[in-house]
């Protein structure tokens, strides 16, 4: 495929329509209950992909680097005390469709578990449960070693596991 | 609440299309914005972000969930318990006291194909009696590669990424990744140890510089124009293995079908067990009632990698 370039508007809503249900997706387990957070974060993550005018080999590629980015800016935003402690008024954050998705998501077991990992290992999990990839390719997309990839899923599931039994039991 | 299948839980996570609609212009409007900017704005947030970071330094998060286990086991036999009723008559053999283990633990590692890891816990246990005296309920994950469940146009993934010109580039990239990448020091293996992000620095190639520029630079012209229609159908291939590992007959239903197989395969073979149909995970699950010969002597399907452990312990992982 030729190589995209976001060089346009449409060339970058494209890439906005064909990535926003992945990168909404992973900032929302990042960002546990903070709907503003969640938004900007998603925001800045698409900001960076105008700024970064980046060549990709596949869209493969690209989507892997949206959510290696999303991962980041997530991360970021957690770091950052003023934003954690950061109170805001219901009226600023009213967003009904968020709000909708949050009460339908209300109680889901499985959803709150990921979202409770710790960060480390949330991206693993969405790689390899979502997105379906190997351990070999995740270590190729977070560029780290393949055996610290395989451990660290490990981990996660034993994590993940411990909770799930927690409450079927 | 299903609690079998976390892609399917996760899949329920969606954008609002309201949200869809108003993100897209906030982010055009900010982008704008930031264009506009002729002076290095972004420094401030930056320098903000460092001051921070400076006073208030993270705690730490720590996750206290997992405990080391001990190794303990317990005989539920007809002279050792009374409450033992049910869990003999699901044995195979009712005459035969039944082993059980308060807690299990298996390591890290996944077996390869066609091996049994048998947790220290259990075979520490095993030791202490014949071949064919007890029973020991165990659980059994068997570990397989499902990726090959799925077809597109009549071919695995793995026929797609196995294309000779595909196979050349990634191995190119892989030796490409490996020469450039620093070796960490002290400092940075610490760092990596903590889960922290890769500082740009740790780089010797600009982590922006694309693989594909390099390559291009140093392959003959046939080469790099074979490259380009492989990778598409790789493309096209991964995106429908992607719609297919998510959708209800994908990846967890072909897990639970091959678990079936297997277990009836097992079964045939004389052992007792069943599938554990809440395994949330997309691994095989089995548990049931061996005798010591059968768990050594273990009958492997060679596609798979198997660990035995206790079936009623915690399973904790070591370290």
């Amino acid at each position: 495929m030729p190589n995209s370039l976001l060089r346009t508007n449409r060339d970058f809503e494209q890439a906005y329509l064909r990535n926003v249900d992945t990168v909404f997706r992973v900032c929302f387990i990042y960002m546990k209950q903070n709907k503003t957070d969640l938004e900007d974060a998603v925001q800045d993550t698409f900001v960076k992909l105008i700024k970064a005018d980046k060549q990709f080999e596949s869209l493969e590629h690209e989507k892997a680097w949206l959510i290696v980015t999303a991962t980041n800016t997530c991360k970021n935003y957690l770091k950052s005390k003023w934003k954690r402690d950061v109170v805001l008024n219901d009226d600023i954050v009213s967003n009904c469709g968020i709000e909708d998705l949050y009460a339908d998501l209300n109680n889901n077991t499985v959803i709150e578990s990921v979202m409770e990992l710790p960060s480390k290992y949330k991206t693993i999990i969405y790689l390899y449960y979502y997105e379906g990839y190997k351990t070999n390719e995740i270590a190729r997309i977070l560029k780290k070693n393949p055996s610290t990839v395989r451990s660290m899923l490990y981990r996660a599931r034993g994590i993940l596991k411990n909770e799930l039994e927690g409450i079927t039991i | 609440m299903n609690y079998n299948n976390i892609s399917k839980e996760l899949s329920r996570i969606k954008t609002p299309e309201t949200t869809k609609e108003k993100m897209y212009k906030e982010i055009l409007k900010t982008a704008d914005e930031k264009k506009k900017r002729n002076y290095p704005v972004w420094m401030i947030p930056a320098a903000a972000a460092i001051v921070l970071a400076i006073i208030f330094i993270p705690q730490f998060i720590n996750n206290s969930r997992r405990t080391l286990p001990e190794s303990h086991a317990s005989i539920i036999g007809v002279e050792h318990s009374p409450d033992n009723s049910t869990l003999m008559s699901e044995a195979q053999n009712q005459s035969k006291p039944i082993i059980e283990g308060k807690n299990g633990a298996y390591n890290e590692a996944e077996p390869n194909q066609g091996e049994v890891y048998i947790t220290p816990t259990l075979e520490e246990e095993m030791k202490q009696y014949g071949p064919d005296d007890v029973l020991f309920h165990v659980n059994i994950l068997a570990y397989a590669d499902i990726t090959n469940g799925f077809k597109y146009e009549g071919k695995t993934l793995d026929e797609y990424r196995n294309d000779p010109t595909l196979k050349f580039y990634n191995e190119a990239y892989d030796k490409w990744r490996i020469e450039v990448y620093l070796p960490l020091n002290e400092e940075m293996t610490a760092a990596e140890e903590r889960g922290e992000e890769y500082a740009q620095g740790w780089w010797k190639h600009d982590p922006d510089q694309l693989f594909l520029e390099y390559w291009q630079e140093n392959q003959p012209q046939d080469v790099i124009a074979a490259y380009e229609p492989a990778r598409e159908q790789y493309n096209e291939a991964h995106k429908a293995y992607e719609e297919w590992f998510r959708s209800p007959d994908g990846a967890y239903a072909l897990t639970l079908e091959l678990t079936k197989t297997e277990c009836d395969r097992l079964n045939s073979l004389g052992y007792d067990l069943e599938v554990n149909i809440d395994n949330p995970f997309i691994i095989m699950e089995l548990y049931g009632y061996l005798t010591r010969c059968q768990i050594e002597e273990f009958s492997v399907n060679e596609s798979y990698g198997y660990i035995v452990m206790w079936a009623n312990g915690e399973n904790v992982m070591i370290d």
